[in-house]
């Protein structure tokens, strides 16, 4: 056999499973760079997708061995140490996007978030679309937002969050990390896919003092169409070996597609120390990566509190936008709400029961009804 | 003459590898035919049998 030959016996991929349409593809761990994120998306999820002897083809999930999690580090905090750093035990986080998504000025949006904390809300993000525009510039919005933070905190005696995006270019955004834990601020938030993996192993392994909050926009456009992309659970695995620290992983309810049965096995997947193999899941012992919050978002309101609970547990961030700032009697009775509703669904109270004493509940739910 | 699909094996046990899962839908060939397809273009190989006959 001639030397190339040997080298491609020896690295070669091997297709050791065809059930239905799906297989499974073992490659060998010499074939990447341990480390290296992008290399080892160039192989799996690279010319494959555009290739002729498929119409389509969806990578569905990915089983990392020993040795590629040894290389990376893993969440700084994961569950554990965020429940920690928040001095938050059983219940899950509330927290809010400030809204409108864009176009508020540095004041507002500071007051915003001021009000969002007093009311209740653990943690305020920005939204994932606001970085340094011209209206909200970053270093005066971050100085400003977390004064407001440190003023919420001395007010209700519990701990409030900023997440803070600092989504940009790569050196940039590592300057901006910097200003954030210079002036102290316990969380950055970074958009990983439309900023990109080797950013995202940048930041993390900076190894700031910050926590991190992924958001994952743009995460439709490789995870809607059932035959052709990349499932969530393998863009949550790269984000979880990275580290960050919690991830958007979808409702089951209100605005945005997903179906709660996928969600769950979503959260398995990321907050579970060895996950178990389902129809398109592979097992996965996660050894030395410590679990990853999971973070549900989008057109939530009171309302929505007991399913999510339910079906997604305790140990989750419900993230509410339009549900607090929409509220009939402004932003702060919206986070009150999100509270008591919350409260009520531990203490297995129906929220119309609860609703007959607190009426920041009340108002919210005559106004959305499902 | 049927050609050996070199990068299946199904008896093959992963020991530490890192394995993938995909759903695929072939195009007018055999599952095991694109299945192989995948394997190759993901890994070492190549369209065309390297010519460069390496030596020791």
């Amino acid at each position: 056999m001639d030397k190339g030959q040997e080298y491609v016996e020896r690295l070669k991929a091997k297709v050791f499973s065809i059930r239905g349409n799906l297989i499974k593809v073992a490659y060998p761990e010499e074939l990447f760079e341990k480390d290296n994120v992008p290399n080892i998306l160039s192989s799996i999820a690279g010319n494959i997708f555009g290739m002729k002897s498929v119409k389509a083809i969806k990578l569905e999930d990915v089983s990392f061995p020993k040795s590629i999690l040894k290389s990376f580090r893993g969440p700084k905090y994961g569950i554990k140490g965020i429940r920690k750093m928040m001095k938050i035990q059983t219940r899950p986080l509330l927290g809010t996007i400030i809204k409108p998504k864009l176009g508020l000025n540095t004041e507002h949006h500071a007051q915003s978030a001021y009000e969002s904390w007093k009311g209740g809300c653990d943690i305020v993000k920005d939204d994932e679309n606001l970085a340094s525009q011209r209206f909200n510039m970053f270093e005066n919005r971050l100085a400003k937002t977390l004064e407001m933070a440190d003023k919420a905190e001395k007010e209700t005696g519990e701990k409030k969050a900023y997440l803070v995006n600092v989504t940009a270019e790569t050196k940039e955004m590592i300057k901006r990390a910097q200003l954030v834990e210079n002036m102290g601020g316990k969380y950055v938030m970074i958009d990983i896919l439309t900023a990109g993996w080797a950013s995202l192993q940048t930041l993390r392994e900076s190894n700031f003092k910050m926590a991190i909050h992924a958001h994952r926009a743009m995460h439709a456009a490789f995870d809607r169409n059932p035959n052709q992309g990349i499932n969530m659970f393998v863009i949550a695995d790269f984000a979880r070996i990275i580290g960050v620290d919690q991830i958007h992983i979808g409702t089951g309810i209100g605005k945005l597609e997903g179906d709660i049965k996928d969600i769950e096995e979503l959260m398995e997947e990321i907050e579970s120390k060895n996950v178990r193999a389902a129809k398109k899941r592979l097992e996965q012992k996660w050894e030395n990566i410590k679990p990853v919050l999971g973070v549900s978002s989008g057109g939530l309101h009171p309302r929505h509190i007991p399913f999510l609970i339910h079906h997604l547990g305790k140990d989750l961030v419900i993230q509410a936008g339009g549900g607090i700032h929409g509220h009939p009697l402004g932003t702060e009775a919206g986070a009150i709400a999100m509270r008591q509703a919350i409260d009520a669904t531990l203490r297995k109270i129906s929220l119309n029961e609860y609703a007959k004493t607190h009426v920041e509940l009340e108002e919210a739910l005559k106004l959305w009804k499902k | 003459m049927t050609k050996k699909l070199e990068f299946v094996d199904l008896n093959y046990k992963p020991k530490n590898d890192l394995i993938c899962l995909f759903k695929i839908l072939p195009n007018n060939i055999s599952m095991e035919k694109a299945a192989n397809t995948v394997a190759l273009e993901s890994s070492v190989g190549t369209w065309t049998k390297g010519k460069n006959m390496l030596k020791d």
